[in-house]
């Protein structure tokens, strides 16, 4: 298996406080990779640097053999990474179809300026209102992949909780990526609300072919659909293995899972 | 004739603010230097045809041209900063002043003395094509992956960057042709009352013109252009009042802002569609309170 993402020696600090200090690890292609850790153990942190809206302080982070470190977010979305966000982050105003229309856009330019400006006349059919009819049906076939096509036409934050997270990946999965980053995707759901999630992560995994990196903090759902962890705490790195090795980590144990239980 | 005349400076006011709507309504960043803009078109545009002799039709995009190119000074130093929204508002505030006192002090401007005596262009067919196209192309632009991406970024900056949106390109774009609408509306407004001086062209003016877009609808194309026409002659009708009708002008846009506070039409368009649409639900309205989840 190749190598996605290499993380090596990543630090990053706030003016004295230190973020995140000294993580190396790697990501293989087509695996679905976690990251736990305690709350402030820097997950986020290490998404933020990995997707460019952070600088690191130190350290690199090679993708698919490439230096992308210090790239601009837009840079590296073009590249093939997409994130969501642990506070979903949607354009709230927009329709569902929208949202994902205008990450659509990013692989699919389909017209240039000249021609928005010129080829667009009322009542007369063009080569703008033909690609953007084009567009949303591409829409609806990534709102159908997360199981939200019913609710295509309705406004963003009118969306329950639930769906607005799973609109926010449909709208990851329209950059077309090959890696994507979630950031605590099952965060406020019901323990089954989370099942049915992991099972929709791992669909969308396999069929798309995808990397998947997450933040979770449901226990299940990460032993479920992960090959490999990573834990962190303080910034630092705790632990690696793969999901069992990890729930035997006494380390861990100690750490994160409260000391004196025996796994999840 | 006087109606024509006050038509006229409705659709110059409107032509600015649509330009305007789509830097601020629709990319979600405030300005207050944008009577800068018009400033520069007035200027380049009377200069051209009167200095020069260019006939004006073609003046008219040189003007748009140099507005434009003039946002770039400003738009791309800040805008590659990423400066939060309100420190650029800010450094607009200083850009206008700094340009009016620019055009107060070059001799080719003819000095805070303005110029006078400029042809009388801007009659009423003239300004109303004008006005059709620059609403046309606004219709255009904002209703493509262009308009999309700006709006993209006034929702959610960070959202839209990790869509692979890049930021300071999309504001700079939406800045340039904000700038050349204004500087279109300048260039009209300095042949319609045929004489301009730097003093025209002050805060008050941008601050008039971002109070129409926000009246108007930040997110909407029609709501700016009714508010253009409702602040120009609401003033007019008022003439009766005196002294009291800037009160009332006042009064107006607080009202509004209470009433209101989305804007006359808010993040919509107002369309013959949307009209029908308006009253066919008005029937239907009690049988769908029911189904809303």
């Amino acid at each position: 298996m190749s190598i996605s993402l290499e993380i090596k020696n990543l630090s990053k600090s706030f003016g004295g406080i230190v973020a995140v200090e000294d993580l190396t690890f790697n990501i293989k292609s087509g695996e679905v990779m976690g990251i736990i850790g305690p709350n402030g153990a820097g997950k986020t942190t290490v998404f933020n640097l990995i997707t460019g809206v952070y600088q690191p302080t130190k350290g690199q982070i090679i993708y698919k053999g490439k230096d992308i470190t210090g790239h601009q977010p837009d840079e590296i979305v073009k590249l093939g990474i997409a994130r969501t966000f642990q506070n979903v982050r949607l354009f709230k105003n927009l329709s569902a179809m929208e949202n994902v229309v205008t990450a659509l856009d990013l692989k699919n330019p389909m017209y240039n300026l000249a021609s928005t400006f010129f080829l667009n006349w009322p009542f007369i059919p063009g080569k703008v209102k033909r690609c953007e009819k084009e567009l949303r049906e591409k829409a609806l076939h990534f709102l159908d992949l997360v199981g939200i096509a019913d609710h295509a036409q309705k406004q963003a934050n009118a969306l329950p909780y639930g769906l607005q997270r799973k609109l926010e990946i449909a709208r990851a999965l329209a950059l077309e990526p090959e890696l994507l980053l979630l950031d605590e995707p099952a965060a406020g759901m019901n323990p089954e609300e989370s099942m049915e999630l992991s099972r929709l992560i791992k669909e969308i995994q396999q069929k798309l072919n995808l990397t998947v990196f997450l933040i979770e903090h449901h226990m299940d759902l990460v032993m479920e659909i992960c090959d490999h962890l990573y834990v962190i705490n303080f910034g630092r790195e705790l632990a690696e293995g793969n999901p069992e090795e990890i729930q035997a980590n006494p380390a861990v144990l100690k750490a994160y899972l409260g000391e004196g239980r025996k796994g999840a | 004739m006087y109606i024509q005349v006050v038509i006229i400076l409705c659709m110059i006011n409107a032509i600015s603010a649509v330009g305007l709507a789509v830097f601020t309504g629709f990319t979600g960043l405030m300005s207050l230097g944008h009577a800068a803009f018009m400033a520069v078109g007035a200027y380049t545009c009377a200069i051209a045809t009167k200095t020069f002799g260019i006939p004006f039709i073609i003046a008219l995009p040189m003007s748009a041209l140099m507005a434009g190119l003039v946002s770039l000074i400003i738009g791309i130093p800040t805008l590659r900063a990423k400066l939060r929204s309100d420190y650029f508002t800010i450094a607009t505030l200083g850009f206008g002043e700094a340009m009016r006192v620019i055009l107060e002090n070059l001799p080719i401007t003819n000095g805070a003395r303005g110029m006078a005596g400029l042809a009388h262009y801007s009659v009423l067919p003239t300004v109303t094509v004008i006005f059709v196209i620059v609403v046309f192309f606004t219709k255009n632009f904002i209703f493509s992956r262009y308009g999309r991406m700006a709006v993209a970024i006034r929702e959610d900056h960070i959202a839209a960057e990790m869509a692979g949106i890049n930021l300071f390109q999309v504001r700079l774009r939406s800045l340039f042709y904000s700038a050349a609408c204004a500087g279109i509306g300048g260039a009209l407004m300095a042949h319609h009352i045929r004489f301009i001086q730097p003093n025209m062209f002050t805060n008050v003016q941008s601050t008039l013109l971002t109070a129409t877009v926000v009246a108007g609808g930040m997110g909407s194309i029609t709501g700016p252009i009714i508010a253009a026409f409702i602040f120009v002659m609401v003033p007019e009708v008022l003439r009766v009042a005196e002294m009291w009708r800037l009160v009332a002008y006042g009064a107006l846009l607080v009202a509004i802002m209470v009433l209101r506070p989305q804007g006359i039409m808010g993040y919509r368009e107002f369309s013959i569609n949307g009209i029908i649409r308006y009253f066919r639900n008005l029937g239907t309205k009690q049988d769908k309170g029911g189904t809303v989840s």
